[in-house]
């Protein structure tokens, strides 16, 4: 898979290199599907907003001027579209202009600001999570996306080290993961 | 005073460390700057990634976004291919499964349709006793145009770079949206346009 970062995908996206395409897609889905889910809406509807949110992305891609920017750009949009889908269904205020929808859709957003941000945190957690080596990945992944930490001896047998290595092993890989988040800004 | 280590400071992050050792640790953390700067980034750190329970959209969901941008099947030169479009969404039909009400008729009306490796974007929106249709085609991009009619009239506008369309406001009525770009056209058959207006 390429790993070439969003700058790069969206410069291919404009000469129209499908391939690319679906690679942001594939990157982002899980942020722009986290975010209408726990704004409330059923499957069904959040895959609306869902395509909602690839269609502006393919309609505004000549115009997305700050790609370290997209991520948040593509959060923003995911919330105002759950706006508009919650509007059609009465279920927020209307409004009349660009500027008052985007105050209403921060008023009278589903999710909480702190929400709202934390899940725009934990997608950049994921996204550098990606970026570190293999190893390492497993291991946090083992240690922390659990509901119950693995226990040493089920992470030492899942990346081959031995057991009593995985407390400094576990550190390290933290300092690396930190590297990669420092590229976003963290 | 000696730094703290950093492997300690995960230890103290992660909740690894006993109470009583915890406490006297975190005053000395306190006390050391840079060491508590890296133990709130550690805390948050693996808050974030304790509490993410976050899924994949289901796959069919990724794979129609993929399809917005994938290049039609190459046809012969000069061969029009003309493709009936599909319904995918219709603003009205979601409002009413969602509030679980018979009927929504909020304005404008959002119309989502398939045609082959395009989309078709539609909204139909009240100008008085008139309606206008506004349109976009998602997919490959180029020049076009879209023609509304029924029996006896013809109604045309071009498509922008983005795929863009908005047809002059016309009476209620049953017409056919053809909507034509480069070798492809697609049509809309019995698009019902005004207060109950819906394609069959």
């Amino acid at each position: 898979m390429r790993a070439d970062d969003d700058a790069t995908l969206l410069r291919a996206c404009r000469d129209g290199d499908a391939e690319a395409w679906e690679l942001l897609v594939r990157r982002y889905q899980r942020l722009i599907y986290a975010i209408a889910r726990r704004s409330g809406l059923s499957e069904e509807l959040a895959g609306e907003v869902f395509q909602r949110v690839c269609m502006s992305l393919l309609k505004y891609l000549p115009s997305i001027e700050q790609p370290e920017r997209l991520g948040a750009w593509l959060a923003t949009t995911t919330r105002r579209e759950t706006w508009r889908l919650l509007r059609q269904e009465n279920r927020v205020p209307g409004a009349t202009t660009d500027e008052e929808e985007a105050q209403l859709v921060m008023d009278n957003a589903p999710l909480p600001d702190e929400v709202f941000e934390r899940i725009e945190r934990q997608a950049t957690v994921r996204r550098a999570l990606g970026e570190i080596d293999e190893r390492c990945r497993t291991l946090l992944t083992l240690l922390f996306y659990r509901a119950e930490p693995a226990p040493y001896s089920e992470i030492a047998a899942a990346i081959g080290v031995p057991e009593g290595s995985i407390g400094p092993t576990r550190a390290r890989c933290l300092q690396k993961l930190q590297r990669a988040l420092e590229k976003y800004d963290w | 005073m000696q730094p703290i280590p950093f492997e300690t400071l995960v230890d103290l992050a992660e909740g690894r460390i006993a109470a009583a050792q915890a406490t006297a640790l975190r005053a000395r953390v306190a006390m050391d700057r840079e060491a508590a700067a890296m133990l709130a980034s550690l805390e948050e750190l693996l808050g974030l990634m304790r509490s993410d329970d976050s899924v994949d959209a289901p796959e069919h969901m990724i794979q129609r976004a993929a399809r917005l941008m994938r290049q039609p099947a190459p046809a012969a030169p000069g061969v029009l291919q003309r493709v009936i479009a599909v319904l995918r969404n219709d603003s009205w039909t979601t409002a009413r499964l969602a509030a679980g009400l018979r009927s929504v008729q909020a304005w404008p009306r959002a119309l989502l349709l398939s045609a082959g490796e395009h989309e078709l974007d539609l909204q139909i929106v009240p100008h008085g006793e008139h309606w206008q249709i506004q349109g976009q085609v998602l997919g490959p991009e180029g020049p076009g145009t879209a023609v509304l009619s029924n029996d006896g009239e013809r109604y045309a506008a071009a498509l922008n770079e983005l795929g863009e369309f908005a047809l002059a406001a016309v009476a209620a009525g049953r017409y056919t949206l053809a909507v034509r770009q480069g070798t492809i056209e697609i049509i809309v058959n019995d698009l019902e346009v005004g207060p109950s207006s819906q394609p069959s």
